[in-house]
Parts: C-alpha cells; sequence; structure tokens
C-alpha cells in the first residue's frame, strides 16, 4: 500500500466568471521513504499539490488516499488530527510565530497531540539537539538567523515524527551554503527516520538531491 | 502552552493591547463616574425626601384638602374675635386682639382611622405609621373697631391665593407668627422622626402619649432660642397649652431642616386641633423593594380618593439644581456612556479583527500544524478577553481617581422642594379689614409677619424649601460589578468577532501567499 494514491485529481479556482484549472486529471503514487521533488514553473500548480497531499485543501473531482486512508471525505477535525500526527511542513518563510521563542514554536507541534507537559518538554529538547540549536532555545525569531529560523522550522516539522514531511521551497530565502546544510538535514532525516519528503522547488540543485522528480505543468503531473 | 501563547501574544502585541484596553477603560471610567454621580445624585435626592417623609418611607398617603363650597372662604386663617368687639370702626378706636390657633396645615386633607385601618391591612405592609400636619398660627396685635353693619365679607381667598385683595377698612398694628407642628405617633419606626438626629435631651417616646411634650428641630430652636426645658405655647380649640421642650433634633440627612418644626404626640395634636382620630399622612413601609408597586395598588384601589404617592412619586416633586444634575446624568450622562462604550466595543472589535487579518499566516500555520478551529478561535477569544480585563481594572482606577476628584470639590447643589405636601399656597386673602398688606413670604421654618400694613393681614404664603445638598459620588459595588461586567463585554464581543473570522479561514487560503 503506498503512503499516496491519487486518482485522477482536478482542482479547479473560480476567479471572477473565470475558471482555473490549477491541477488536472493527476494520478499518483508515493511511496513511504521516497525523497520527492516537484518542479515547475510559477501558477503550474505545485503548491495547490501540496496543499492537496497536506489535507489543506480538497480536490474539486477525484481520490486522495494517505496509507489507505480517504482523506478528501474526512471531517475537518479528522484531518486536522491527520495533520497533527503524520504530516510535518516546512515553509519557504519559515511561518514561525513571531511572538513565540524557538522551543515554544517548536512545542507548537505537538500540542494538538495528547502529551504532558513533561512529555512535550523532552521531545523539543531532543529536536532541537538534533537540528543544532539547543543554545537558542529560548530565542525568538527575530533573533535567529535565516538558517536558525528554517532549522527551527524543520525542528517543528520533526518533533512529531511525521510519516511524511512537505516542504514548500524550504531554501528559497537561504543562501547557498545555508542551502546545503538544511538539505542535509532533511536527508538525513530522511535517512535516520524513513520518512517521506516531498519538495516543492524552483532550485535545480536541491531538486536533484531527491530520489524522485515530478515536474507540473499547467496543472498536468509528468514524471521526469 | 495556551497561556504561554496568550502572554506573549499580549505583552509582544504591546501596541494593540494597549489601544482596546485603554478604548475599553475610558469607557468604562465615564460609566463608573456617571453612574456613580447618578448614584449620588439619587442619594442625595433620598436624603431630601427622608428628611420630610422618613427613612424607608416607601409610600404615603395623604388626603387632598376638601375643596371649599362656593360661598366659602376654604381654609383661610380666621382669628375669633370676642363677642361685643366686632363692629365698624370708629375713628380713633383700636381694639387689642390676642389669639393662638393651631390648625390643620393648609393644603393638608385628613384621613380617619378607618382608612388607617385599611392601609395596615394590606399585604406585604411591613410598617405603617401616621401623623398629623399642623399649622399654629399666633396673631398680636391692635385692630380697628368695625362696626357690625359693616361686617367683613367672608373671606374669598382659598390656599394658593395669597395675593388676594382684602378691602381697606382702617389702619392696624399686628404680628402673625407661624410654625408647622406634627403630631406623630412616638417611637414610630418610619416617618419623619425616623430620619432625625437627636441633639439634645430625648426622644418622643410610649411614655409621652397624652403628655404635652415637645421635640423642636434645631434650626427652630437657635432660631426662637429654645433649649430643652423650655416652654413652647400652641393652640388649641379654647385657649392655648404650653408644651414642655424635652429633645431638640436635627435632620440625619445634609439637608438643614426637618420635616417640622415642632413635633407633639400624635394623640394630644389630634384633641387640640379638634381632629380626634384623624391623620394627614400616613407612611408606610412594604416587606420589600419588589412589593411596593402591588401595595400601592391594594392602597390606590382601597382608597380611590386618597392620594397614594411612591418614592419616585415624590421624587418627582424634588426640583433645583440637584434635579438638574440628576436629570443631566440620567439622560445625557446614559447616552454618553452607550456612546463612549458603543465606541470601545467598535475599536476593540476592529483591532482584534485587524489583528485576525494580521495574523493570518500564522493562523494558518498553525491549522497546518492540526491544530483544530476550536483551539484558534479559543485563543482568539481569549486574548480579547484579557484585554477587557485589563480594560476593566484600567477603567476602575480611572473611574476611581476621577471620582475622588470630584468628591473632593463637593459639588453643592441646590434641592427645593414643596414642604411638607407639595407647594403651598398663602392661606388665602383675609377675608378681614384689608388694606395693601404685605405678605412676607415664609419658609418652613416658623414665620412672621409684621404688621406694617395699613390695614389686615394677609397670612404669608408657604413657599417652597430650598436644601443645600452636597453631591457625593456613590460607587456601589452594584456599579463595580456592572463596570467589570461591560470591560468583560467588551472583550467577548471582540474575541467572538476575532475568533469568528478567525474560524472562517480555511488553512490552504492562509497559507496561499506563501506557498
Amino acid at each position: 500500500m503506498s503512503l499516496y494514491e491519487l486518482d485522477s485529481v482536478f482542482k479547479t479556482y473560480h476567479q471572477g466568471s473565470n475558471e482555473i484549472a490549477a491541477l488536472r486529471d493527476v494520478s499518483l503514487r508515493i511511496e513511504a521513504g521516497e525523497r520527492l521533488s516537484i518542479q515547475g514553473s510559477t501558477g503550474g500548480g505545485k503548491s495547490t499539490l501540496l496543499q492537496l497531499l497536506g489535507v489543506l485543501d480538497s480536490p474539486t473531482s477525484g481520490r486522495i488516499t494517505f496509507d489507505g486512508r480517504e482523506i478528501t471525505s474526512m471531517s475537518e477535525n479528522d484531518q486536522a488530527t491527520l495533520r497533527a500526527q503524520r504530516i510535518g511542513f516546512i515553509f519557504q518563510n519559515y511561518n514561525l510565530i513571531p511572538t513565540l521563542t524557538a522551543e515554544e514554536n517548536v512545542e507548537c507541534g505537538l500540542v494538538p497531540l495528547e502529551m504532558t507537559k513533561e512529555e512535550r518538554r523532552d521531545a523539543v529538547a531532543e529536536v532541537l539537539a538534533s537540528v543544532g540549536l539547543s543554545d537558542r532555545a529560548h530565542h525568538l525569531p527575530g533573533q535567529l538567523s535565516g538558517g536558525q529560523q528554517q532549522r527551527v522550522a524543520i525542528a517543528r516539522a520533526l518533533v512529531k515524527k511525521p510519516s511524511v514531511i512537505l516542504a514548500d521551497e524550504p531554501t528559497g530565502n537561504l543562501d547557498e551554503e545555508t542551502r546545503d546544510e538544511i538539505a542535509d538535514l532533511i536527508e538525513q532525516v530522511s535517512d535516520e527516520q524513513g520518512v517521506t519528503i516531498i519538495t516543492v522547488t524552483h532550485d535545480s540543485v536541491l531538486a536533484k538531491r531527491a530520489t524522485r522528480h515530478l515536474t507540473i505543468k499547467k496543472g498536468i503531473v509528468t514524471e521526469s | 502552552m495556551f497561556f504561554t501563547y496568550l502572554r506573549r501574544e499580549l505583552f509582544n502585541r504591546k501596541r494593540q493591547t494597549a489601544i482596546v484596553s485603554l478604548g475599553l477603560a475610558l469607557a468604562i471610567a465615564v460609566v463608573l463616574v456617571v453612574s456613580s454621580l447618578a448614584n449620588g445624585a439619587k442619594n442625595a435626592q433620598s436624603q431630601v425626601l427622608d428628611s420630610l417623609y422618613g427613612i424607608g418611607t416607601d409610600i404615603t398617603v395623604t388626603q387632598a384638602p376638601t375643596p371649599p363650597q362656593q360661598g366659602q372662604g376654604g381654609a383661610r386663617q380666621q382669628f375669633d374675635v370676642p363677642g361685643g368687639q366686632s363692629g365698624a370702626a370708629a375713628d380713633g378706636q383700636q381694639r387689642q386682639v390676642n389669639r393662638t390657633n393651631l390648625r390643620t396645615a393648609p393644603g393638608s386633607g385628613t384621613l380617619d382611622e378607618a382608612a388607617v385601618a385599611t392601609v395596615r391591612n394590606v399585604p406585604d405592609v411591613a410598617a405603617v405609621s401616621t401623623a398629623l400636619k399642623l399649622e399654629n398660627t399666633s396673631f398680636s396685635g391692635e385692630l380697628p373697631q368695625i362696626d357690625q353693619g359693616q361686617a367683613v365679607p367672608n373671606g374669598q381667598g382659598r390656599p394658593g391665593q395669597g395675593a388676594t385683595q382684602a378691602p381697606s377698612l382702617g389702619s392696624s398694628s399686628f404680628s402673625v407668627t407661624s410654625f408647622s407642628v406634627l403630631g406623630v405617633e412616638p417611637m414610630a419606626t418610619t416617618g419623619p422622626l425616623s430620619s432625625t438626629n437627636l441633639n439634645s435631651g430625648r426622644a418622643l417616646d410610649s411614655s409621652d402619649a397624652g403628655q404635652f411634650n415637645a421635640v423642636i428641630d434645631s434650626t427652630y430652636a437657635t432660631s426662637e432660642s429654645l433649649t430643652v426645658g423650655s416652654t413652647l405655647t400652641l393652640g388649641k380649640t379654647d385657649g392655648t397649652q404650653e408644651f414642655t421642650i424635652v429633645g431638640i433634633v436635627s435632620s440625619a440627612t445634609a439637608a438643614a431642616e426637618t420635616a417640622a418644626n415642632v413635633y407633639i404626640p400624635l394623640d394630644i395634636a389630634q384633641t387640640l386641633s379638634g381632629r380626634t382620630g384623624l391623620v394627614s399622612t400616613i407612611y408606610v413601609t412594604s416587606s420589600t423593594g419588589s412589593s411596593t408597586t402591588s401595595v400601592t395598588d391594594e392602597i390606590r384601589a382601597a382608597l380611590p380618593n386618597a392620594t397614594v404617592s411612591t418614592t419616585s412619586d415624590l421624587g418627582s416633586t424634588v426640583s433645583g439644581s440637584l434635579s438638574d444634575a440628576s436629570d443631566l446624568l440620567g439622560n445625557l450622562g446614559k447616552w454618553l456612556s452607550v456612546v463612549v462604550l458603543a465606541l470601545a466595543f467598535l475599536i476593540a472589535v476592529l483591532f482584534t479583527m485587524s489583528g485576525v487579518g494580521r495574523r493570518t499566516r500564522e493562523f494558518g500555520t498553525l491549522r497546518a500544524l492540526g491544530w483544530r478551529k476550536n483551539r484558534i478561535v479559543r485563543q482568539v477569544a481569549s486574548e480579547s478577553l484579557v484585554q477587557g480585563i485589563f480594560g476593566g481594572g484600567i477603567g476602575l482606577l480611572l473611574g476611581f481617581v476621577v471620582v475622588k476628584v470630584i468628591d473632593s470639590f463637593a459639588p453643592s447643589l441646590q434641592a427645593t422642594t414643596g414642604g411638607l405636601q407639595g407647594t403651598f399656597g398663602g392661606f388665602g386673602g383675609a377675608g378681614g379689614p384689608g388694606g395693601n398688606g404685605q405678605a412676607q413670604g415664609a419658609g418652613r421654618t416658623g414665620s412672621t409677619i409684621a404688621g406694617a400694613a395699613q390695614g389686615g393681614p394677609r397670612v404669608p404664603g408657604r413657599t417652597a424649601t430650598t436644601y443645600q445638598v452636597v453631591l457625593k459620588a456613590a460607587m456601589t459595588p452594584g456599579i463595580i460589578a456592572i463596570a467589570i461586567g461591560l470591560a468583560i463585554l467588551g472583550g467577548v464581543i471582540a474575541g467572538v468577532f476575532g475568533g469568528l473570522r478567525a474560524s472562517r479561514l480555511r488553512p490552504a487560503d492562509a497559507l496561499r501567499s506563501v506557498a
């Protein structure tokens, strides 16, 4: 059984009287432990695909299953639970809560789970150590560099020990050296924990580090 | 995490927290100050009314005076002249007249024992006391001899018509002195004496029934140089009666005077004035505040011809700057509070919604992390609620300071009442020997008319009484609770709007700008 199965998925948006097809008849299988890159031009539909895979949005038609479970028919709360337990996100702009410290941001990833405060604190300390930010635990995002902020975001995605990490341009705002550090970190997590990594990127260097490559153009996905 | 997130949001977004909290604080302060002043004005009015009607009196029952029949002079003051001395004025002939009358106060009707019993039997009546309002008037001076063939027409005047012209029949020299006398039930827990303080001597008690003992008002005592142990002469149906002053009382409130100049036992008052078994006012205390309306209705139904007044009815008889201030606080103050509150709520709602708008990505991220919609709504609503509580606390402090500042100025207001029973006019035009008598208005304290007139007296009009009352803001726990409640309500309303906006954010839309 594949981790993801997409069958004839369509996603259309309406802008006024115009109908925009973001995804057209996408059928796809993604296996657990894969490192997948998705490339394509702006507006091609790659972010839409990532949101459907992250259970943040629903397809206009078609069927998506996650670990054998039909996610398109799930209730809102069940979708939230699935995201909380199995799916980690990494964003281009890090999306850290600016008023919370690094460790509190990481803890946000554990809040929906039924864990005690001590369990959360231990898990946060462990994951911050794994991304090399133990000494920055009490810093606010504004007091951290871009690379450090992205490490916090990775720690937040990892802390719940997810099945899959969806990364949207994870190195888009970083210099080359930091990009490589982040890419190494993601690969290390994938190798050590067997986490599936799905990365949307414009960066060919980052894309080449994936084990499988998809290209999306005008809503149509092709394997490359 | 909930409290950590809450604390961080409130303290790291200081501008929004400060604006929302201060907006609510200002509104709460306005509500507090206006409500406290309005409450203070109400208390001041109550003080004035208490001095007239007694503390705890919920209802008064009076009887309008019987209208005079055609051809009668009504309640005019009349001094009987010994037979043989009346007649036409003879040149150069004068006669000395000294008379004292104790009669029912002008403008005051009477109720009989049956009426009192009826009131006592009304359900939910906790206490009843009665009083007989009298006016003691002394006439002393010389009048011209009047020929019987030119008898003075019976007085045309009526109470309230002190300006009635009387025919000029010659010169005279006299003085008229009057003061108010209240026959009261000794030891009554309601009624005018319940709102007095004993300055010296003792109060009337049950042993004074049937005794010629009196308690007098301190202002009257001062003006007449009377002390405990002095004697006081009152009129009666057939002469005069001396009373021993056993105590001096003053108003327990800020009002300057008590309800009458002299208080005597009710049974004595009835006997001396020839009003046996009659009273002019029944003071009623209902068992609970909520039963006052039903008691009032019952009494009105049982005594359809009587005037039944509640404290609010009596309050409307208080006029002057106190009344103006009360009206201002009650009307303009209320609307000012409503407008300021509405603005504060609007500011809180707009800032909260704007804050949610700015935090769209943040909430989208939290949804992506698996936070349920309810958790985010609760977080936003809690932030607004705490801002409301901050606002309430600051507003409470601000309002308290403003109230203290106002109290330190101790603004003095005037309250004008109509005296014992509304505003009385004069005793009516004297039908007696006329002239261009100049009536001199007198307050509720005893009055004296100098007999400087070229002719007969026009007994003074009984003018309204003016009290100087210090307006003191009254911030009660109830007002404080309402103010804090409003602040919390403001926070809740802002939180509901902000939370609703946050709940409507779809995670994909919230993150779209990122993806």
